[in-house]
């Protein structure tokens, strides 16, 4: 395995209901599976099944996205056979202002699942982006939808960059993005990475339910690569700089800038401002 | 600047055309809104200079507070998260909804981010959007109005 592992081409293993379901130790999450060649995106998928009715933990997920989605409609590179995408039905029944923790709680899972599968510390850019040697390997997307102050359902998506290999990413993305087959110089189990990774996320899950948020957040906080660093926040048409100083128990990051003043960040996006002398290539 | 010379002003202003008015005067800056609800003055000092500074809770503008008077058979949808509220699903996308739209029971309205986790909210009746109270990108708190909606059937 391991020889076969290490060399360059690679046959990438199918992605099938019965091989993801064998051996994937989960009540509910994966249970029920949806497994498709190619979709446009895993997670508009999985609101479609969520709106006819589909049980918590059903799992949508493709070998390939034709229309990968980020956060704001931007694009997630979602080639075939290589990497990770699938979204997760989840129903959390309790205050809509609570599940924000969850976006943090569930990027700790997921972080904590690739760190396992691959033997490298997985570190997290406030609040979903993981990283490994400061390069992003996975992001994770949470939309819910809200009537009447309920949440009706969640629809978690999570991309993966598994076996991708950063010669496929334009030139431009290289310094940011990575793979954990680029990072850890080994191919990757693509199914045993997702089992793990719905494994962890189950167990999180319903801790979450029960536990008091300060030990998400300290939790969140042992792994958080953006706490005590210089950031810069930019998002529609405005831009800070200042230094990470913490989360409210919300699990917002507290800004503090030049001037002194504090500025809670819920929404934008945060960018690590590296000291030139530790620069990467 | 005394009380006569501000009653004179708000007289000045409520004969004209002015929605709003910044005056500043010995040190002492007075603004003047017009708006649906009675027009208040609010005097605002210069510089308080021995005030602490006030933790900003969020860079961007508040949402206003809620309008004392919504008019009759009106519904106010509120926000059920703090958060960003956004108009549209990509900055580059049509919005949701405008004013004048129909919209149905379940329909999404708005999204409300918070920790990257976007929040789609539904309208909660059949009817007509009248007004939309909050501007795109800006930061809502806990049940701030967002939309007047005026139902398609009695409530």
């Amino acid at each position: 395995m391991t020889s076969q592992a290490s060399s360059r081409a690679f046959r990438s293993q199918p992605l099938t209901p019965d091989a993801i379901r064998s051996g994937l130790k989960t009540e509910r999450l994966g249970q029920t599976l949806h497994v498709y060649d190619r979709t446009e995106s895993t997670n508009s998928t999985a609101h479609a099944l969520a709106k006819k009715g589909a049980p918590e933990g059903t799992v949508v997920l493709a070998n390939t996205q034709t229309r990968g989605r980020g956060r704001m409609g931007r694009h997630w590179i979602s080639p075939p056979d290589v990497n990770l995408y699938f979204s997760i039905i989840l129903r959390p029944v309790g205050d809509p202002q609570r599940v924000g923790l969850w976006t943090l709680a569930a990027a700790n899972a997921v972080a904590q699942a690739i760190e396992q599968t691959v033997g490298l510390p997985a570190r997290l850019k406030w609040p979903n982006d993981l990283l490994i040697h400061h390069k992003k390997v996975a992001g994770l997307l949470l939309e819910s939808v809200v009537q009447k102050g309920q949440i009706r359902y969640l629809v978690l998506g999570i991309g993966v960059n598994v076996n991708l290999l950063c010669e496929a990413l334009p030139k431009t993305l290289r310094n940011s993005i990575s793979s954990l087959r680029q990072e850890s110089g080994r191919v990757v189990d693509r199914i045993r990475l997702l089992q793990r990774i719905l494994e962890t996320l189950e167990i999180q899950y319903r801790s979450f339910q029960v536990e008091p948020p300060g030990k998400i957040l300290n939790a969140y906080t042992a792994r958080s690569e953006t706490l005590g660093r210089s950031v810069r926040v930019q998002d529609q048409g405005h831009e800070w700089t200042g230094i990470a100083e913490g989360l409210t128990p919300e699990g917002a990051l507290i800004l503090r800038r030049r001037d002194r003043e504090e500025v809670i960040i819920r929404s934008d996006d945060v960018v690590h401002v590296r000291p030139s002398h530790v620069a990467r290539d | 600047m005394n009380i006569k010379e501000l009653k004179e002003l708000i007289e000045l202003i409520q004969k004209s055309q002015i929605a709003e008015l910044e005056l500043e005067k010995s040190g002492v800056r007075v603004r003047i809104k017009r708006d649906r609800a009675p027009m208040v003055p609010v005097p605002m000092p210069e510089e308080a200079p021995s005030a602490p500074t006030v933790p900003v809770e969020s860079p961007l503008p508040q949402a206003a507070p809620l309008p004392s008077t919504v008019p009759a058979g009106w519904l106010t949808l509120t926000a059920p998260v703090v958060g960003t509220f956004y108009r549209a699903p990509a900055p580059d996308a049509d919005p949701y909804v405008e004013i004048g739209s129909t919209v149905k029971k379940g329909q999404i309205l708005c999204v409300i981010e918070a920790m990257k986790l976007m929040n789609e909210i539904e309208s909660e009746w059949d009817g007509k959007i009248v007004e939309i109270l909050v501007e795109n990108a800006q930061a809502v708190e806990y049940g701030a109005p967002l939309f007047h909606i005026e139902p398609l059937a009695p409530a």
